[in-house]
This record gives C-alpha cells, sequence and structure tokens, in this order.
C-alpha cells in the first residue's frame, strides 16, 4: 500500500518557492490501477516520483508498505528502488543497448547471476511480446515496442508496485490502447499496483479502478474513476472532464434556434443530459415524445464506457408551451443523471 | 649540411619517440582522470544523482584555475612538483606531470559535456532502478557517452601533442622542440618542413581514427 500523509514538496527557485505538491493525503491500495489526472504543471509528476524516492518530501511523508521512502538512505532506498518499476512518457531507454541488454540491467542492479539474467530476460520478452527483437537496438523499433521494453525493464525484478509516468502520451492512438491492454493484463495476471499519472483522461476512463484529480499542487478530488467522471463533485474536475470532451456548440446554431422558437409564453433551450447506468438504456426520449406536447431535437450525443459502464452525453434543444416545457424539464430532470441548461 | 642531414633520421626518429611518449601516458592518465573529474562535475549539478552545490563550485573553481594558466607557465611553475612525483626536473618524463595536470583539467569539462549529452530520461530511469552512482557511471554513462567521449579523446590528443612542443623548454625533446632548435634557431629550414609535415600527418591520422571510432560507438 502506498499512503501519502500531509505531503508537500516544495522546491527553491531564484523566483521564489515553487509548491509543486502542497498538503496531500491519500493512499493506494494493494492490486489497484490509479489514475492521477490534472493539468501540466499540477504537481502529479512530483508527485509521482515522492514513491520511488527520486523526489524528496518538504514535509508530510510517503509511506510504501509501511517503510517511509523519505527517510531512506542508501543501500536501503535502492532497495526499495529494485522492488518498484517505472515507465516514462519517453521511454528513456539506454540507446547504447541492445533491448536484451536494456532488460538486463535491472537485473544485474539487483544482483543475479548471468544465467539467472539470460533466462529472466527472456521471459520478460515473452511477457511483453518482443522475443524477436532481442539483438536490436532501440533506434530501430517502433514507439510502442520501446514502451514494451520500458514495462519489460520495469518489471524484471518482480516489481510490486509500477510508476507510469504519461505511458502513452507520445504513442499514435492504437499503439496507446496496445500498451493500455497490456498494462490491463498485467494488473489482472500479476496483481502488482499501477500509479499511471497522465493528462489524458481517456487513459483514466479506459484502466484505472479510481482517480485522484489534482490541481496546482493540491489534490481536488478522489473517487472510483466512474464516480468521478459521472458524478464529480468539484467544479475544477467538471471543467477537466468537459474541456476532454472536445464538444463546443456553434453559437449562431443556437442562437439562430432560441430567436426563432422563443417567443410568447413559448420555452426553448439547449440541455445538456448525462445519464448513466440503467438510464443510459432507457428510451427517455422516445417516452418524452409521447408524454408531452414538445419539441426536441439532438444535436449531438455520445455513449462512452469508463471501466465497462456506459455514460451517455446528448445535446438536445427543447421547445414548447411554457408549461408543457416545465413537465418535460422536470421529467427528464427525474430520468437522467444531470441536466444542465446551455443556453 | 651533410652531417646534419646525416644526424635527422635518428634526430627525427629520437624526437619521434619522445613526443609518443609524452602524449600517450599523459593522454591515458589525463582521460582517466578527466572523466572520473567530468563525472564528479556532472554528478554534483544532477539532483538525481548527488546534487551538492559546494562541491560543485569548488572543483569547477579548481579546473578553471588550472586552465585559465597558459601552458608555458604551468611547465615552469609545475617544475618542484614534478620533482616530488617522478624525481626529476628534466626530459620528457618531467614534461608528463604538468600535462597530465592541464589536459586532466581541460578533458575533465570535455567528459562533463559528454556526460550532459545523455539522455536526462536514461539517467533518471538507471536511478529509478535502484543503481548505485558507480553503476550509472559504468554501465550507463560511459556506454551512453562512449561516441562523444572518443571525440573528445581526439581532441585532447590533438591537444597534446601542441602542449608536448612547449616540453623542449625544460628539455623535454620531441618533434615540436626538434623543429625550434633546428628548424628555426639554425634556420635549417628543411628540419622545419619536415617537422611540420610529421605534425600535420599525425594530426591527420589522429583526427581519422578518432572519427572512425567515433562512428563506430553511435548505436542511435
Amino acid at each position: 500500500m502506498i499512503e501519502f500523509k500531509d505531503l508537500s514538496v516544495h522546491f527553491p527557485t531564484p523566483q521564489g518557492v515553487v509548491r509543486a505538491v502542497e498538503d496531500v493525503s491519500f493512499s493506494v491500495e494493494d492490486g489497484e490501477v490509479f489514475g492521477i489526472v490534472g493539468s501540466s504543471g499540477a504537481g502529479k509528476s512530483t508527485l509521482l516520483r515522492t514513491i520511488n524516492g527520486l523526489e524528496k518530501p518538504s514535509s508530510g511523508t510517503v509511506l510504501v508498505n509501511g517503510k517511509s521512502v523519505g527517510d531512506l538512505r542508501s543501500k536501503n532506498l535502492r532497495d526499495l528502488r529494485t522492488g518498484i518499476g517505472m515507465i516514462f512518457q519517453h521511454f528513456n531507454l539506454a540507446l547504447g543497448k541492445t533491448v536484451e541488454a536494456n532488460v538486463a540491467f535491472p537485473l544485474r542492479v539487483a544482483g543475479k547471476g548471468r544465467g539467472e539474467i539470460r533466462q529472466r530476460v527472456g521471459e520478460l520478452l515473452k511477457l511483453v511480446d518482443l522475443e524477436d527483437k532481442k539483438d536490436e537496438y532501440p533506434s530501430r523499433l517502433s514507439g510502442g515496442q520501446k514502451q514494451r521494453v520500458g514495462i519489460a525493464r520495469a518489471l524484471a525484478n518482480d516489481a510490486h508496485i509500477l510508476l507510469c509516468d504519461e505511458p502513452t502520451s507520445a504513442l499514435d492512438p492504437d499503439t496507446a490502447e496496445s500498451i493500455l491492454c497490456l498494462l490491463e493484463r498485467l494488473s489482472r495476471e500479476l496483481h502488482i499496483t499501477i500509479v499511471v499519472i497522465t493528462h489524458e483522461l481517456g487513459v483514466v476512463k479506459r484502466i484505472c479502478d479510481r482517480v485522484a484529480v489534482m490541481d496546482r499542487g493540491r489534490l481536488v478530488e478522489i473517487g472510483p474513476t466512474y464516480e468521478v467522471f459521472t458524478r464529480p463533485g468539484e467544479e475544477f474536475t467538471q471543467r477537466l472532464i468537459e474541456s476532454d470532451e472536445d464538444f463546443r456548440l456553434p453559437e449562431h446554431e443556437t442562437k439562430d434556434f432560441l430567436d426563432r422558437t422563443r417567443g410568447d409564453g413559448y420555452s426553448a433551450h439547449i440541455l445538456k443530459l448525462v445519464y448513466t447506468g440503467e438510464s443510459a438504456t432507457r428510451p427517455i426520449l422516445n417516452e418524452l415524445s409521447r408524454r408531452f406536447p414538445v419539441e426536441f431535437n439532438i444535436i449531438h450525443g455520445r455513449i462512452e464506457y469508463i471501466q465497462q459502464r456506459p455514460k451517455g452525453t446528448l445535446y438536445i434543444s427543447l421547445s414548447g408551451q411554457n408549461a408543457d416545457f416545465e413537465r418535460a424539464l422536470d421529467f427528464i430532470s427525474a430520468s437522467v443523471q444531470r441536466v444542465e441548461q446551455i443556453a | 649540411m651533410i652531417s646534419s642531414r646525416f644526424n635527422l633520421g635518428s634526430a627525427l626518429l629520437q624526437a619521434f619517440g619522445e613526443t609518443f611518449y609524452m602524449v600517450l601516458i599523459s593522454l591515458i592518465i589525463a582521460v582517466v582522470l578527466g572523466t572520473l573529474l567530468g563525472y564528479a562535475l556532472y554528478a554534483t549539478a544532477n539532483r538525481y544523482l548527488e546534487k551538492r552545490a559546494w562541491l560543485n563550485h569548488s572543483l569547477s573553481f579548481i579546473v578553471n584555475s588550472i586552465r585559465s594558466m597558459p601552458f608555458i607557465i604551468l611547465l615552469v611553475v609545475l617544475l618542484p612538483l614534478s620533482a616530488i612525483i617522478v624525481g626529476t626536473q628534466i626530459g620528457p618524463t618531467a614534461v608528463i606531470v604538468p600535462l597530465v595536470i592541464s589536459s586532466t583539467a581541460f578533458f575533465s569539462r570535455l567528459a562533463e559535456s559528454a556526460f550532459a549529452g545523455v539522455d536526462k530520461g536514461v539517467v533518471e530511469y538507471a536511478i529509478s532502478s535502484g543503481a548505485s552512482l558507480w553503476r550509472v557511471f559504468f554501465e550507463i554513462l560511459l556506454p551512453e557517452a562512449s561516441s562523444s567521449l572518443i571525440s573528445a579523446i581526439t581532441v585532447n590528443a590533438i591537444a597534446l601533442l601542441g602542449s608536448s612542443a612547449m616540453a623542449g623548454t625544460i628539455g623535454g625533446g620531441g618533434i615540436g622542440d626538434l623543429a625550434i632548435r633546428y628548424g628555426y634557431q639554425r634556420f635549417q629550414t628543411d628540419i622545419m618542413i619536415i617537422c611540420v609535415v610529421c605534425l600535420l600527418v599525425i594530426v591527420q591520422v589522429l583526427q581519422l581514427i578518432g572519427d572512425h571510432s567515433s562512428r563506430k560507438a553511435n548505436k542511435r
């Protein structure tokens, strides 16, 4: 288990003290896939690096399996690190070493014998499906292959924790997906704890059991991924999710529609509906049109799956006599998870 | 003229031998010490390794001080030290002491920048895997910087060849010394030309070998 207790990390700079991590407390359970999201400069990267002691706490503690990382020195710290794998956005492979030598490096660090290293490297390359690339240099590999070497290397000493620093941000979507699949499989088969930091919410939705949202060094929100993405408790999280949805209503369209339909005793609005779980599969619009004399039009809609559970987002325009409109709106509000009036 | 021509062959051979001796021995010692000093400069400024500002500044100050001294002055200033270390104040062996000191300082900067050219991410990874400072040095930095280090050795060898020409001041001999004493002071232009051509060929050959080895070491 990884526990952060009142953790702060400050860096002195000529421009003043940078508070990269400020008073953060939470814990990551054994075997879970945990995501940390936030915009760049939110302190995710620093927070991640306190787990293996690459960054030292300015105050507070980080406990890994009960040991305070900040208090470990030389040999003890190195021993802790051999049990914690780490992968990076830019892979960080040694360019002068073959794939085999790259994977062998951590085993040499752990003081393994020659025969054992050879055997283990074989197993690891098989695990990440790169047996045929054993003698290649990294410059001959694709991004996805490089990251798989990184993963093999990170797991070499039977790591119980895998730290992932933007693991897919430098990869194209298909390759990113294959890396996420691999991480998911490793979590399932090897029961390792995986901590992922990323600015890509898609990564979190795809593989994380729980997620922490960070902003300017502080922990904004933490919870099961599905809950946080469907019922964000904080405005910052809400904005983060919206900026990721990458749908903007063209303004002239909205204005056109509202100008045309609004009038005496007549209401017209554009609504954003968010529905989850079973309501995602219920034919709400069908019922709406049967039970209320209102007009609606679908502007944009999508269903995404977070941890295999559906979350639907629908933009509709709705218009009708004031009274009908109110009743229809009440019906919608009661049927879906959240309604937002966009215009 | 005949007698001087007669001597030229053996004089050149001896000069060659002396230059070769001074440059090679100094180069080997300076590269080893300079690489270690370069690593010390690099590691004391890297937050993932052994960041210690005061140590870094002290080392840096010492290196700069040595490098700011013209070699001909260093040569004379360090004569007493030569006497202590190698037991003599004259001859090629005495020259090796100042050559090593000056070129260790020079090479430490070359090595430092060769290490700085290694992807910081790889060093960060190595530390995160639990590697010790020495393992990072021997198994990550040296191999990753090998290509730049070989170029640096080439530069250093050629610089040493230049410095060794001043060895004549304290009777160190060598090709440069021969050129000055016969070619310049005795107006034997032919000897001057031969010496210059020899130096030119040596430098070209060194550079060729250096470039070739450096390219071979580059796996990027």
